[in-house]
């Protein structure tokens, strides 16, 4: 009996004296912010990054606007571009910044129009172009493959053990909205499009073929880091038409066009803006070019931590997020 | 299991040596049969249409993307959405989260200080170096935040994977007909890609932890169930009746002696579980989940190939502490049956003493975390980047080698896959479900297992997935023989050295744990992206099992019969072929069977590198095709079951049952299996767990 009531006793003597430890503060971040930052800390605005830098570039700069000029909380989730309709339209998370109109038409459709919970956020600025891209050093021996022409006589040259008999046109992540093979039937063209299933499986080939100067086709687009890092060249494809555009929606498999400019658009939970008129002014009026968010996203790819490659960025360029944070205060006082 | 009893002795030789008499013009026959059965397969290609018929294809996937749909637009009204599911998911997320921050709060090194702490009480001081020096190295690498949304992952997961898993195997194990209604049950758990079932889980609760927990619940719950199940079944009948003639009751009989008597078999469970937990980590984090997983894929994604592998060590070292403090826990257990007191360095302590002490020295160590060090993150100055070192070493490699192995891919592709891959799908669909089943009946002798085989394949044209299918079926028949012709000789010379063993050791178990993530950047650099890269992630997966129970297999041969082969004068060749590996056979061909399954479990990842097939049916699927997503991973499972099936009744001798348990163990290897099965039958080692004994 002796024995137990010791032992409870020290559990109890333990318990007390880790709670106690516990309770203690211990370093963390700080929270910052001058003397006319509004106090939101008590507010999370809660953002989507989407596997690829230009987006981490994106919440990066949001995330420390809001932190340190509208005090907010924020926190950010990593999410697939398709999974984030889904949490965007519960609650769980408020804002995505950079969604490509060519990929979610259904999303669009889905959440959007039908008032499923998100709203349009506006324009990122930024504009994306998928293409076919290859190495500008083909150009040397093959000006031909300035427009897509060229490959009908040069199909040879990228042919490939995993599409014998054809060209390859090399393709990524099959989430990504694609044309490839409707493009190379309907142009008459000897190409085949391979699914590598991946972006980085499609990448570390172009880094391959890129050190050993060889042929290589593939569907990339800008923005993107692998546009600062390797010297390539978009193959012309037929302007876009309405016809085009017409098939693209209805009829993909007509597709023989050119894919169209990607007008990158922001996307919010509906509630946000009661939650937080503030965030929610800003966010809408934030807008940057593609070369901007290049320069963060480069930082961010060579390792720099996101938050610092956004203050970087942030304190060389003061002009052009100061509107955006105007448009934020002047929500907050309203 | 691998054991070869002495009553089955002589039934062996003697078949060693029919097999010897056979052997004398063995390869005419085969030739005959090889020759006729290539006769056929060109005739059939030749009159009948090849692969599956359109017109017989359901489209499977249409009902899933509807229900996905109608998900969509009711998932904020619908009544079990907001009262049920939606309360459910934010519990977990917010428990999840707030165990994370908890183990943040306890600073690095009180949270050291209490997995070193916990790993010595439960498992000896031994295992608590180990844990010492796991976790450190995960500090050393600069991944200790990191690893925490990990660990907390794993501890919520397998909690509530052993309340679910513990009292349905005690169930099994007393109703014979849930068991068996189970097994297939579990065999899809186990073998549908995680990624198929994930869909299910990300369409009712988004994202998050609660997603991730269910996958890897999903995934994890089998070992639970079945070695607790396994455990109560092998508790000696004798104990059984002692406690029913001392007037137990039913519940009394469960409680004092046959849950203690299962205990070390249930402990092997929890550490299997652990294990697949583990294993589905960087799975989790493709919906999002932080920790050591998703510092995985970004690294991956970015393609900094040193990040990722600094990240799978960290999650590796993760694994090996918790595999060997598990383990260790259950060995520790029944060595100290019910004792009291720990014997340290001559010192003789309470165990009650023990835990007091040790619980100071938590306390205090996150006392001085929080109040003197001031840091719940280990500190930066000390973290050894290897990243960029890593780096260096994979482009010398690849510049180096890339040239000859890219070339052996193109060949490799040209010559053998795609020929394989052609001749598959050129065969009329009717002709391969029937090959399967000839290959069933010829390996089983029983007619049930041929009529399912042919079903099951058949099933996979009916939904729609026969080409990729056929396209998968060529890669892992290519990865398979392959492996096979790796393991078998690396098991042979594992099998004559014990130190070949012990180096090998450490280095298959890296191969197994190490997320095949980490190294597909390189592969597809030295391969080309294709359907070679993906062989050979399986094979680095799927070389382990295969060499460990060949060395199992020949150290198992009866020292007698070796003796009595070289006292006729065999050489060792002869003594090899002869002797040794016909009466490895069943361990080999358990190899076999487990090479089979590893390599088709990792047709998603092949997908993931431009092996098409089914896997990248699955990879397609997740974003916008759910139906299809989940009809692809059924058809991985069909295909696992049928070649599991046909592989294991290879493996017993001709006329046995092939009704044997699922291998336990099976996540890393035969030393697990071997122990477990010491664990649970101890007929092995003398001085085993002695019937009878436990805590009273």
């Amino acid at each position: 009996m002796r024995s137990r009531r010791r032992a409870l006793l020290s559990c109890a003597v333990v318990s007390l004296a880790l709670v106690a430890a516990a309770c203690s503060d211990v370093s963390s971040s700080s929270s910052g912010g001058g003397a006319s930052v509004p106090a939101n800390s008590d507010t999370t605005i809660n953002f989507a990054i989407n596997p690829w830098d230009g987006s981490a570039a994106n919440v990066a700069v949001a995330e420390y606007l809001l932190k340190n000029q509208l005090g907010y909380s924020v926190s950010d989730k990593n999410v697939n571009e398709f999974a984030q309709f889904k949490q965007l339209s519960t609650g769980d998370l408020d804002a995505t910044l950079e969604v490509w109109p060519s990929g979610h038409a259904d999303d669009y459709k889905n959440y959007i129009a039908n008032d499923n919970g998100v709203v349009d956020g506006g324009k990122l600025g930024a504009i994306g172009q998928i293409g076919w891209w290859f190495p500008t050093y083909m150009l040397q021996d093959h000006p031909e493959l300035k427009t897509w022409d060229g490959l009908k006589q040069d199909w040879q040259l990228f042919e490939t053990p995993n599409t014998p008999g054809e060209g390859t046109i090399l393709d990524g992540d099959p989430s990504y909205v694609t044309f490839d093979d409707a493009i190379a039937k309907n142009l008459g063209l000897n190409m085949k499009a391979y699914y590598s299933g991946s972006e980085s499986a499609e990448l570390t080939e172009l880094d391959t073929a890129y050190q050993d100067k060889k042929p290589i086709l593939m569907y990339l687009w800008t923005p993107h880091w692998a546009m600062g890092k390797y010297d390539m060249t978009m193959m012309g494809l037929p302007k876009v038409t309405d016809q085009c555009t017409k098939d693209a929606a209805d009829s993909p498999d007509a597709y023989a066009c050119a894919y169209p400019e990607d007008v990158l658009y922001k996307a919010f939970n509906d509630q946000l803006q009661t939650k937080a008129p503030a965030a929610f002014a800003m966010l809408s009026a934030m807008q940057w070019t593609n070369d901007q968010q290049n320069t963060v996203s480069a930082d961010i790819h060579s390792g720099m931590d996101p938050q610092e490659a956004a203050q970087k960025w942030i304190d060389a360029n003061p002009t052009v997020w100061q509107p955006w944070v105007d448009a934020g205060l002047a929500a907050q006082a309203a | 299991m691998a054991v070869v009893r002495d009553d089955q002795s002589l039934l062996e030789l003697s078949s060693a040596a029919g097999t010897a008499r056979q052997a004398e013009h063995p390869w005419s026959r085969r030739l005959i049969w090889l020759a006729a059965i290539a006769a056929l397969v060109a005739v059939g290609i030749a009159l009948f249409p090849a692969g599956f018929p359109d017109g017989l294809v359901w489209d499977a996937a249409k009902p899933l993307n509807t229900a996905n749909q109608w998900v969509i637009e009711h998932q904020r009204t619908n009544a079990l959405f907001v009262h049920v599911l939606v309360p459910f998911k934010n519990t977990i997320n917010s428990g999840v989260d707030q165990l994370t921050k908890g183990l943040a709060r306890l600073t690095w090194l009180g949270l050291l200080a209490l997995i070193v702490a916990v790993s010595g009480y439960v498992a000896g001081w031994r295992k608590a170096v180990v844990a010492g020096i796991g976790f450190g190295a995960i500090a050393l690498l600069g991944y200790w935040a990191d690893s925490l949304a990990t660990l907390s992952l794993i501890l919520v997961s397998v909690a509530i994977a052993l309340v679910i898993g513990i009292p349905l195997g005690i169930l099994c194990a007393g109703h014979p007909a849930l068991e068996k209604f189970l097994r297939p049950v579990l065999d899809a758990m186990q073998t549908v890609p995680a990624f198929s079932y994930i869909i299910v889980f990300v369409l009712l609760f988004s994202g998050g932890a609660t997603t991730a927990m269910l996958a890897t619940v999903v995934f994890a719950l089998p070992p639970a169930i079945r070695l607790t199940s396994l455990g109560i079944r092998q508790v000696p009948d004798d104990a059984l009746e002692a406690g029913l003639a001392f007037g137990v009751t039913k519940r009394q009989l469960l409680r004092k002696v046959q849950l203690p008597l299962a205990k070390p078999a249930i402990m092997v469970g929890v550490n299997q579980t652990i294990m697949m937990a583990l294993g589905i980590i960087v799975i989790a984090a493709t919906v999002g989940y932080p920790g050591l997983g998703l510092k995985v894929l970004l690294a991956l994604q970015g393609l900094h190939v040193g990040q990722a592998l600094a990240a799978g060590l960290a999650l590796v070292a993760m694994a090996i502490v918790l595999d060997r403090v598990t383990f260790g826990w259950s060995e520790a257990d029944r060595r100290r049956r019910g004792s009291t007191d720990v014997h340290l360095f001559g010192w003789s302590i309470s165990r009650r003493v023990l835990l007091i002490l040790l619980a100071a020295t938590v306390i205090v160590a996150v006392v001085v975390g929080r109040q003197v060090l001031r840091q719940q993150d280990f500190p930066d100055t000390y973290v050894v980047s290897i990243a960029p070192t890593v780096d260096r070493v994979d482009e010398s490699v690849i510049h180096a080698i890339g040239h000859y192995t890219r070339s052996l891919s193109d060949v490799g592709t040209t010559r053998i896959l795609t020929p394989l891959t052609d001749l598959l799908t050129a065969m009329p669909w009717w002709m391969v479900c029937l090959g399967a089943a000839a290959a069933a009946f010829a390996a089983a002798r029983r007619w049930t297992l041929a009529i399912m085989s042919f079903l099951c394949i058949a099933a996979i044209g009916f939904v729609g997935q026969w080409d990729n299918a056929m396209d998968t079926l060529a890669q892992v028949i290519v990865g398979v023989v392959v492996s096979v012709a790796i393991a078998i000789p690396i098991g042979i010379w594992s099998s004559r050295s014990d130190r070949v063993q012990r180096i090998l050791k450490p280095l298959l178990d890296g191969m197994q744990t190490l997320p095949q993530f980490v190294y597909l950047v390189p592969v597809i650099a030295l391969f080309h992206v294709g359907r070679i890269p993906g062989i050979i992630a399986a094979l680095i997966y799927a070389l382990p099992p295969c060499i460990r129970l060949t060395d199992l297999g020949i150290r198992q041969v009866p020292h007698d019969r070796v003796e009595a082969a070289l006292a006729f004068g065999a050489d060792e060749r002869q003594l090899l072929r002869k002797v040794q590996l016909p009466l490895a056979k069943p361990s080999i061909m358990l190899g076999v069977n487990q090479t089979i399954m590893m390599v088709l479990s990792v047709v998603i990842i092949a997908g993931l590198v431009g092996g098409q097939g089914l896997g990248y049916q699955v990879i397609n699927g997740l974003s916008h095709d759910f139906g299809t997503a989940l009809v692809a991973g059924l058809c991985i499972l069909l295909l696992a079951i049928v070649i599991d099936r046909i592989t294991q009744a290879m493996g017993q001798p001709a006329g046995r049952a092939a009704t044997g348990p699922h291998p336990i163990g099976w996540f890393f290897g035969t030393s697990r299996a071997r122990r477990a099965a010491v664990e649970v039958g101890g007929d092995e080692i003398p001085g085993a767990i002695p019937a009878g004994k436990g805590e009273g």
